[in-house]
């Protein structure tokens, strides 16, 4: 048995057109948060195959910035009662609809999140204790004013996987973890002591602040490379075995200068649209519905999913399709 | 759900079993700061010297507190070293990693977000061959990251790894006792919480031992009710729990999903020899067993409660608890172990196992 990927629905915030240039505050309020990114990205992946949120048995969130830096309950469990599926409780009177619940917990790893749930999803189902699994990221500026030098447009993304043919879907995960690099790109919340003392305790805030530092692009590209070599030679392939190759999109110029050094043609990475540039968590999501839209993805005999983020952490997954 | 619906509610690993092997808990590390901070102190610290009687409220005497030089990172790698120390098996052996903490405090009160801090105590401990990321899952966290390694190794993808957390979480109590004014104030469970640091190895074990089975769910409709963020009047968290209707909708709605992975296991309530549930309260635990076993028609026959000595340490509380009572030597050989979850999400996890050599290994002769 397989598992294959079903469908895959990316969200973005609505844009308020030029009037947002002029009012900031409406700018502010027609942007969602990564729960409201979260949540539309799964409905529509859930519309686009007809299925109902009750029948997902997993579902993982991998966002890492959310609303006001929410720290507990995991982000999926709110996306879990957002869709329906099977909340418990009073919603559905504890009877799961589908014969089963849902079960829902956050995993973080960067960009390299996606990789990691898919391999949590693919160990349970093969093993057969899940139907349907659902993977969801979103992340936005969790609170403009508190937040330094965030680089990440908003954009949110769900994917549903379930049990595939013989031979089609996931066919191997590779980790890598670069640790000489591991301060190169870090983010943290810490409390800033405000300029005016105030009292009662008053006197600062908790900001969320991200550095990175100068060469961190050319780290990321080396790492990649590194461990793509080693896990394609693992696999008994070279690069030009692959049809198509989905990356992160963090740093922005990660899948161009990738390219340029796989040397390989243009058209075997995956394009996202300008909304995902920079995107963290969600933008392979991007690339699996950008190709799935175009036909490339189902087109596309063996795929390899390339993720970096900080740590440097790498994160790589081979997927192949039967013969149409 | 009736007491006698038979849905599948619960994920589970171990019911309809065509996995080759079990895993079984290898070993068990723990790593507690030096300061300890008392219910009196913590009271006396008070902004508005609320009347509360905390103490006689939740049975709580006392907690651990992280100090200078301590945190969430350090509590880790404390714990996965003092885990290695006992274990059979060297940093090196380890496939998987899973960092489990709510808190990821490291160099202070200064919370990560990126890198994972798995990559960083995978490091800092020297598994180099380990697969590393971050789950979150409030106070279920440890639970899940030994629900998720124990498929991996059940089903012969990996054959061991270590799961870790490091909660640095009693800075909540700091800061809630700026704001609390009154009783039914929403932070009075940021009262009870502690820090702790814990490790397990688990092992690829022949059918027949260690974890027979285990299972989870979330009830998310209840998802609201405990709610954690950066801390509005110092560094570090708040929180904002409904403590009460927490405890209610738990004790109402597990009942069934606790027979669920009881029948999966083919033993009773009363075959349990040792209960270990979440660590909230002495009270909460004692009223929570007792209308539980009444809905179960039968009672364990012992229940674990550390809280009084350790408080809430979150992710932590299970293998804390476990930690003491196998280095006092209380479990023996055969013992039917639980250990129940309930968390913000609503998560509920139970995961049960069998005593085995563990326990000579730390410290029991018989």
């Amino acid at each position: 048995m397989g598992v294959k990927i079903e469908a895959a629905a990316t969200s973005v915030p609505e844009s308020g057109g030029n009037l947002e240039l002029l009012l900031p505050l409406l700018r502010r309020h027609r942007h969602k948060g990564a729960l409201a990114l979260a949540d539309e990205a799964a409905n529509k992946c859930l519309n686009k195959t007809k299925r109902q949120a009750s029948e997902v048995g997993l579902l993982i969130n991998v966002g890492i910035y959310r609303d006001k830096n929410l720290g507990e309950p995991a982000l999926a469990s709110l996306i879990q009662e957002d869709i329906g599926a099977n909340p418990g409780g009073k919603k559905s009177a504890l009877t799961p609809t589908n014969q089963h619940g849902t079960f829902s917990f956050d995993l973080a790893n960067g960009a390299c999140g996606v990789i990691n749930a898919f391999h949590l999803l693919d160990r349970f189902t093969r093993s057969g204790i899940l139907e349907l699994g659902m993977i969801v990221a979103s992340d936005t500026d969790p609170g403009p004013g508190k937040t330094q030098n965030f680089p990440h447009p908003a954009a949110g993304g769900a994917v549903l996987l379930s049990q595939g043919k013989e031979g089609e879907g996931f066919r191997a995960f590779h980790f890598e973890n670069f640790p000489e690099f591991e301060t190169m790109q870090e983010s943290r919340v810490s409390w800033r002591v405000s300029q005016i003392p105030l009292p009662f305790g008053w006197g600062g805030k908790n900001v969320l602040q991200l550095k990175e530092e100068p060469g961190y692009i050319a780290r990321c590209v080396e790492c990649a490379e590194l461990a793509l070599n080693r896990f394609l030679k693992k696999q008994h392939l070279n690069i030009n075995d692959i049809d198509l190759i989905i990356s992160s999109q963090y740093p922005p110029e990660f899948p161009d200068i990738l390219e340029q050094h796989l040397r390989l043609p243009g058209d075997h990475v995956a394009r996202v649209s300008e909304a995902f540039m920079g995107a963290l968590s969600a933008a392979p999501i991007a690339g699996i519905e950008a190709s799935m839209r175009s036909g490339r993805f189902q087109k596309a005999q063996k795929v390899v999913f390339i993720t970096v983020s900080a740590g440097i952490s790498v994160g790589l997954a081979l997927y192949e399709q039967t013969a149409i | 759900m009736t007491d006698t619906d038979n849905s599948n509610w619960m994920m589970m690993e171990g019911q309809q079993d065509n996995a080759p092997y079990n895993s079984r808990f290898e070993s068990i590390g723990r790593k507690l700061p030096q300061h300890i901070l008392t219910t009196r102190e913590l009271m006396a610290s008070t902004r508005h010297h609320p009347d509360i009687q905390l103490e006689r409220l939740t049975g709580i005497h006392e907690r651990r507190m992280c100090t200078d030089g301590e945190d969430s990172f350090t509590l880790a790698v404390g714990a996965a070293r003092d885990c290695l120390e006992k274990s059979t098996y060297q940093p090196g052996d380890m496939e998987m990693l899973i960092n489990c903490s709510i808190t990821k405090f490291k160099g202070g009160l200064s919370n990560r977000f990126e890198p994972a801090l798995a990559h960083s105590i995978k490091d800092a401990i020297g598994a180099c061959k380990a697969l590393s990321f971050d789950i979150g899952n409030a106070c279920a966290g440890m639970m899940t990251g030994v629900f998720i390694m124990n498929e991996f190794i059940r089903n012969g993808e990996i054959e061991r790894g270590i799961v870790v957390s490091g909660e640095s979480i009693a800075n909540l109590s700091t800061n809630a006792a700026k704001q609390i004014r009154f009783i039914f104030s929403k932070q009075l469970a940021s009262l009870t919480v502690g820090d702790a640091g814990v490790a397990v190895i688990l092992e690829r074990a022949p059918k027949g031992q260690g974890i027979p089975v285990a299972g989870f769910t979330t009830l998310s409709d209840h998802s609201r009710l405990c709610l954690g963020f950066p801390s509005a009047v110092g560094p570090g968290a708040a929180m904002f729990t409904k403590a009460r209707t927490i405890h209610k909708v738990a004790i109402d709605d597990s009942p069934p999903l606790l027979k669920q992975v009881l029948d999966a296991s083919g033993l009773s309530f009363g075959d349990i020899d040792y209960v270990i549930p979440h660590q909230t309260s002495a009270r909460a635990i004692e009223k929570g067993t007792r209308e539980i076993s009444e809905r179960l028609g039968v009672f364990p026959k012992n229940v674990v409660v550390t809280v009084d000595e350790f408080g809430n340490t979150a992710s932590t509380t299970h293998f804390v608890a476990l930690y003491k009572y196998l280095t006092e030597g209380r479990f023996k050989r055969g013992d039917n172990i639980m250990l129940i979850s309930f968390a913000s999400g609503l998560e509920v996890g139970v995961i049960i196992f069998t005593m085995d050599e563990l326990v000579e290994r730390y410290g029991r002769k018989d």
